[in-house]
């Protein structure tokens, strides 16, 4: 296993606004690595951080070259989609290949168009032609033919229907995906890839919340559902999150073993789903950005209803 | 699968992981263009059809017997085919150049804008070309390419519509020749010359409106016509008309001036020959192409076009309005 990404206090400011705000992480070969926050909170820059498209302070090394000097170099080693709109709308899914094929040296041709003969694409075709879901299926052949190290994807199934979110995802882990080469991405729909990741980063207000792996989580966090009778007793364990639903309360605690909880009710691993909710509701989180550092002492935890946000 | 095959298996799996093929990224870039701005291939082409067009009516409905008559009297028959070549290579390169010229200034000007327009920039960054590549590519096409090609479309032009022209008519008298090949190979040889020094003087106006294009966030036309204000403020707040001067220097034919009087010798000069007696080679007597590229004001501007290419590359690589 090698480094594909080390970032160590990257620092990104628009205007007052800090989409980075000394943020370090590390991503190794063979992972899948799932960016999640909401809106600015600084995953696209991040992103464009790694593909040498933006500029920010801090040490930045991916596959060992420096992405903003050398984006070029860099590009023959790493894929990425933007999201489904940016494929030329006058271009013609020929010219398309023919351009990949003309400047990408890890190009190969025959694999895309194989994989295009297994949708409804015609080669003649206009990007601006096809529908939303075709052009990221076109955008997903040209990328699956190029033979990359590491994979950036930004929100790359926004706006598509589950049958082509749902295509897409299966298709990259099972075309694509190998020991070898690195998925990095960002989704808001954290449910959809939450079991092909093998780790996530959560971002908020351009700091990192949460950094593990997915198969650290179950040691480290826990969910608590008891009845109202068991509230008072839950919550003298500090919980940094609680929610009601149906009547019952879900907890989530971390650093305490299923042991301290069972007695006290049902006891599970959190979804990412959950435990993203409840990390962005925590008060270190929804703090005003900027003031102290992610991973304070946590206060009182905020209580939120179903459908509170 | 047996031992040797997975021997083999694994001997080549190395190899495929390091697969490269042969690209063509500069030859690519450049077919990208012409796919994106279907024009600059197109208008050449729709020109000489109009052209060509305009020789046939032309020559079916000219008088049989048209007279042609110069100053004090008509011209002798060996003179025609010398006017009619000369009229034939300037009035058809006169248009074509226009066209490309206006067709130009639409490509400089959009050829960085609309890709950061509709965010397909993000997908050309994806891919191993620099930034130095990519505008050098678009400016490849402008200052080369396309005049190279408007060159050719041009000649085979005028070789048509020659012929079209020479066509022996049905009744009446037997046309005049009016075909000159020696004035035709010159006019040619004229043209490129003057071609080339022609995209040389206007090189940095091509490199500036890529800058713009590259630069500009909005309404790139008005950016690119920028200057214009800037002479209007002049001239209200200065009283001045500096900027306007140099500009109509720079703007004019600048790589032109320095043949004396070619241009009234050029027109002219069919008539010396016509009138009889004189040489052939006084049809383009008093151009000295070569002589344009004395001027220093075009080595000036090729330095200046070469600062403003540098920015746009560098306006590329850094500007992030995706």
């Amino acid at each position: 296993m090698t480094t594909v990404i080390e970032g160590r206090n990257l620092f990104k400011a628009y205007g007052a606004n800090r989409a980075l705000d000394g943020v370090s992480f590390t991503v190794e070969s063979g992972r899948i690595v799932g960016i999640i926050g909401p809106n600015g909170a600084g995953k696209t820059t991040a992103l464009k951080g790694i593909l040498g498209l933006t500029d920010f302070d801090g040490d930045l090394t991916v596959l060992g070259r420096n992405p903003r000097t050398e984006r070029d170099r860099l590009m023959q080693d790493v894929s990425f989609i933007a999201d489904v709109a940016v494929l030329p709308r006058w271009m013609r899914v020929r010219n398309a290949l023919d351009y990949v094929e003309g400047v990408h040296p890890r190009f190969d041709r025959a694999r895309a168009e194989d994989f295009l003969s297994r949708t409804d694409i015609r080669q003649g075709s206009r990007v601006r032609e096809l529908s939303k879901g075709m052009v990221t299926q076109l955008h997903l052949a040209l990328i699956l033919a190029i033979d990359a190290r590491l994979l950036v994807l930004d929100e790359p199934t926004l706006g598509l229907d589950l049958l082509y979110r749902r295509q897409f995802y299966d298709t990259l882990l099972n075309d694509y995906f190998d020991k070898e080469r690195t998925i990095l991405l960002t989704t808001h729909q954290v449910e959809e890839v939450e079991h092909l990741l093998t780790d996530v980063i959560f971002l908020a207000h351009g700091h990192i919340v949460l950094s593990s792996t997915i198969d650290a989580i179950p040691d480290r966090y826990l969910q608590l559902t008891v009845g109202p009778d068991g509230v008072s007793r839950a919550r003298e364990l500090h919980p940094f999150y609680e929610r009601e639903v149906f009547g019952r309360t879900a907890l989530l605690y971390e650093g305490r073993s299923a042991r301290e909880l069972e007695p006290l009710g049902e006891v599970r691993t959190p979804s990412i789903a959950d435990l993203f909710v409840a990390k962005m509701q925590s008060p270190d989180v929804t703090r005003t950005p900027g003031a102290g550092a992610p991973g304070a002492a946590p206060a009182p935890a905020p209580r939120a209803t179903e459908g509170s946000r | 699968m047996n031992e040797s095959a997975e021997v083999r298996a694994a001997a080549a799996a190395p190899q495929s992981a390091a697969r490269t093929a042969a690209t063509r990224p500069m030859l690519t870039l450049l077919r990208r263009e012409l796919w994106e701005h279907t024009a600059l291939w197109i208008a050449p082409l729709v020109v000489a059809a109009a052209l060509i067009v305009g020789a046939i009516f032309g020559r079916a409905y000219a008088p049989a017997a048209m007279p042609i008559s110069v100053g004090d009297g008509p011209v002798p028959p060996q003179g025609v085919g010398a006017m009619v070549t000369t009229a034939l290579v300037m009035s058809f390169g006169a248009v074509q150049y226009f066209v490309m010229s206006v067709v130009l200034w639409f490509y400089a000007t959009s050829c960085l804008y609309n890709e950061r327009r509709d965010r397909s920039i993000l997908f050309w960054k994806s891919m191993p070309v620099s930034d130095a590549k990519t505008v050098g590519s678009k400016m490849l096409m402008a200052l080369v390419a396309v005049p190279l090609y408007v060159y050719l479309v041009t000649l085979l032009t005028t070789l048509v519509a020659i012929g079209i022209v020479a066509l022996p008519r049905l009744s009446g008298p037997a046309s005049v020749s009016v075909w000159d090949g020696g004035v035709w190979v010159r006019g040619q040889a004229f043209a490129f010359v003057y071609l080339v020094q022609s995209v040389l003087w206007y090189a940095p106006l091509t490199a500036y409106l890529l800058l713009v294009s590259a630069w500009a966030r909005r309404n790139v036309q008005l950016w690119a016509l920028s200057p214009l204000i800037a002479i209007i403020v002049e001239r209200i707040a200065f009283g001045t008309h500096h900027l306007s001067t140099w500009l109509l220097y720079r703007l004019g034919p600048g790589w032109m001036s320095l043949g004396e009087q070619w241009f009234e010798r050029l027109f002219s000069g069919p008539f010396y020959y016509a009138s009889g007696g004189s040489s052939r080679g006084q049809i383009f007597a008093g151009m000295e192409p070569l002589r344009g590229f004395e001027n220093i004001d075009l080595w000036i501007g090729l330095a200046v076009a070469a600062a403003f290419l540098y920015a746009a590359v560098r306006v590329r690589r850094y500007r992030d309005d995706t």
